[in-house]
């Protein structure tokens, strides 16, 4: 059986193939020059949705490994510190031990003493070491210098006699009140953060704060 | 006995058969190109000399041989493929333009472009932006400079939800205008079907034309007509005997012989479109075609429906309610975790305030942050524009806990989003990749369906011009046929004429 073929039916059949070829190609030409496979998300839906999550992954780990390297530079100065008031302390036990078992002449005495007021004296710088000019030994404190010493020649941290602080329910206080700036601060690395009242969950972020009463101790007796 | 003049009466009536059969031809050819041209032949028959016809009974033999006549020039068209392709044609025509529709509202709320940064230049930047910003100022939270960032790209995604709730809205708005020309055009070619039908049925009555033998050129100028027509709806064409047709439009009777309805376009107050007949009010896109098209999808508002002018379609007003909801998450977010008083016991009594509603009025723009935000509408708030150290808790602090649990509600993949009937749950970012995802799925349905439909048109079309379109070879053999034919007729007048030569001048005449 045969149609009838007419002349205009011919050329309807030729513009339309001709005109898929050339979308095919252009298309393809597209997909080569601009290294992309598809440019919306209606020519591949799947894939589409799926390149939108691992942008948005990728963006966020960029974001956590940044972080993590802030911190840890942070927490390294810190560490520094923390190492040199060790060794410092440890002198101090050394020379205290000398004071008890030795002869206690007045010359010595006086030697003495230079040497523990030299070592309180490195104490206090360290303790108020800095990181990129904020102060990092002063809990949420980086504007003024953490440790100060009194009239009395006591040590005081932001303000408060460090003898009298003491730790209730997680918290630092002074005959009542909250010790300024002893709470700490948090980064994000990933781990779906989650703040309640006001208060982070701290297995869900890291923290990043180092505070000198965790470190350097406070009261009046010897805790361990 | 055979009348005398017998022989050149039949060879006068093949020699008019055959000149008309060449006009014919001739017409055939210089209109092979003409649109809509449907091919004609002129109907020979033999003339019939049978004795019923006479008072008086006569020796049928004496009167074989009276020669050709032409009873009229007819076209060959078939109707079911006519049917078959306008019904065809209003799919085709409803897929491309939902196509159309739905690719241009992808270009609007596109998200896989490679941007700046890799990140595109829609929402999904956006709150890239936005987190990065945040990153930096929770780790510094005492910097004016890092606050200044953040306080940026706050106002960068609220812009962008602006522009692109507005950039929706206008190509809704250039869509309804299309619609309303494509209306114009639809009534027009109604009246003019209406005024050819008045034509063609005069011409029947006075120029002698029967059914079979119509006013063709006319017949063919209606059905090109008929044809664009059924791509604004599904049609029902039935002829009537007189020449004219009754034409049914999504199952209403809109021409009636003469008679022509008329589609009206309304646009309602809240942003939908109507298309009724003038006559009765009943709704003229019910069926396929490009009206339906456009007046689905503008009114399209999917699951979240919440009059009955819109439908459910995922239209322009579905993709506009993900806007809306977005910026007033956000807006909730971002409005509700920073405190600013707090009672003696350390509970929050007020939040400090970062976006609000904009609202133009008396010359000048006022934020308001107590009210409820939609994308075209959200905008930083004066506190935060004037001073964006407003969010620094405290300058000599590095206290963060209330920026990072803004990070953590931002990231949470728990965030609930209701657009109405509808509820997402998931993060802003898997928000935005849930209606990208679903848009694109319409978009490759729509333009899918539309090439298997393009692809059945065009093969009707070619059927149809296999029946009524002009071959020129089959012309130019009927050229042939019916030249040979002009000159064995003309032999034959010669060959009576020397007949009737030796009768008359030649018998009985001598020397």
């Amino acid at each position: 059986m045969s149609i009838r073929i007419t002349q205009n039916s011919v050329n309807r059949s030729y513009l339309s193939n001709l005109s898929n070829s050339q979308y095919s190609m252009n298309t393809a030409m597209d997909k080569v020059q601009s290294g992309r496979a598809f440019t919306k998300v209606s020519e591949n839906v799947s894939a589409g949705t799926k390149a939108l999550n691992i942008r948005s992954k990728i963006y966020k780990n960029e974001q956590v490994r940044d972080n993590v390297a802030v911190a840890n530079e942070q927490l390294t100065v810190a560490e520094d510190s923390l190492v040199s008031i060790n060794e410092i302390v440890g002198n101090i036990r050394a020379e205290v031990l000398k004071v008890l078992n030795g002869t206690n002449t007045k010359v010595g005495e006086e030697i003495y003493t230079t040497v523990l007021q030299n070592s309180k004296d490195s104490i206090l710088k360290l303790a108020n070491c800095k990181y990129n000019d904020k102060y990092i030994m002063g809990g949420t404190n980086i504007k003024t210098q953490p440790y100060t010493v009194d009239a009395n020649g006591k040590f005081q941290f932001n303000g408060v006699n460090v003898e009298d602080i003491e730790l209730k329910n997680g918290k630092f206080e002074s005959n009542g009140t909250s010790v300024p700036y002893s709470s700490d601060t948090y980064i994000d690395i990933g781990l779906d953060i989650c703040v309640v009242n006001g208060v982070v969950d701290p297995r869900t972020a890291y923290k990043v704060s180092v505070s000198g009463l965790d470190s350097l101790g406070y009261g009046k007796s010897y805790n361990i | 006995m055979r009348p005398t003049f017998m022989g050149f009466e039949s060879s006068k009536t093949a020699l008019f058969a055959s000149q008309k059969a060449l006009d014919i031809v001739g017409h055939n050819f210089a209109n092979m190109s003409s649109e809509g041209y449907t091919r004609q032949r002129t109907d020979q028959v033999a003339v019939e000399s049978y004795s019923y016809k006479n008072r008086v009974s006569i020796n049928a033999m004496n009167y074989n041989g009276l020669g050709t006549n032409v009873n009229g020039v007819s076209q060959v068209r078939d109707q079911r493929l006519d049917t078959a392709f306008r019904n065809i044609y209003s799919e085709t025509s409803y897929y491309n333009k939902s196509n159309a529709m739905l690719a241009d509202i992808e270009n609007v709320l596109s998200e896989v472009d490679i941007g700046i940064e890799g990140n595109g230049y829609g929402l999904s930047w956006g709150i890239k932006q936005m987190y990065s910003a945040l990153e930096d100022f929770a780790s510094n939270v005492n910097v004016g400079g890092d606050a200044s960032i953040f306080a940026e790209s706050v106002k960068n995604i609220t812009t962008l939800l602006n522009h692109i709730s507005r950039t929706l809205t206008d190509t809704a708005d250039t869509y309804k205008m299309e619609l309303q020309s494509e209306v114009n055009d639809a009534n027009t070619m109604l009246t003019k079907v209406a005024d050819l039908n008045k034509q063609i049925s005069e011409m029947m009555s006075t120029n002698g034309y029967t059914n079979q033998y119509g006013p063709n050129e006319l017949i063919d100028k209606r059905n090109v007509l008929l044809d664009q027509l059924s791509s604004f709806g599904k049609l029902v064409v039935s002829n009537n005997a007189d020449g004219s047709v009754n034409v049914t439009m999504n199952g209403h009777m809109c021409i009636e012989g003469k008679n022509a309805d008329k589609i009206n376009y309304h646009e309602n107050s809240n942003g939908t479109v109507s298309l009724t007949w003038k006559s009765d009010g009943t709704a003229s896109d019910t069926d396929y075609g490009t009206l339906k098209a456009s007046t689905e999808i503008l009114n399209g508002r999917g699951n979240n429906i919440s009059s009955g002018t819109e439908t459910t379609i995922r239209g322009f007003q579905y993709y506009e309610d993900y806007l809306d909801t977005f910026a007033g998450k956000l807006a909730e977010i971002l409005n509700n975790t920073l405190p600013e008083t707090k009672d003696a016991d350390g509970n929050v009594l007020t939040y400090k305030k970062l976006v609000g509603e904009s609202d133009y009025s008396n010359g000048k723009i006022s934020v308001y942050t107590d009210k409820y935000v939609t994308a075209k509408n959200i905008a930083i708030s004066d506190d935060l524009a004037e001073n964006p150290s407003y969010i620094i808790y405290d300058k000599n602090s590095s206290e963060n806990a209330y920026m990072v649990e803004l990070l953590g509600k931002l990231s949470i993949n728990t965030q609930t989003f209701s657009n109405g009937v509808e509820t997402f749950t998931g993060t802003f970012q898997d928000y935005i990749a849930d209606y990208v995802g679903k848009l694109g799925s319409d978009v490759q349905y729509a333009s899918s369906r539309y090439e298997s439909c393009n692809k059945y048109s065009e093969q009707l079309l070619n059927e149809r011009d296999g029946i009524s379109g002009v071959s020129e070879t089959e012309e130019t053999m009927s050229m042939l046929t019916h030249n040979k034919a002009f000159q064995a007729a003309a032999k034959v007048m010669t060959a009576m004429d020397e007949l009737l030569d030796v009768i008359v001048n030649q018998i009985g005449a001598l020397g």
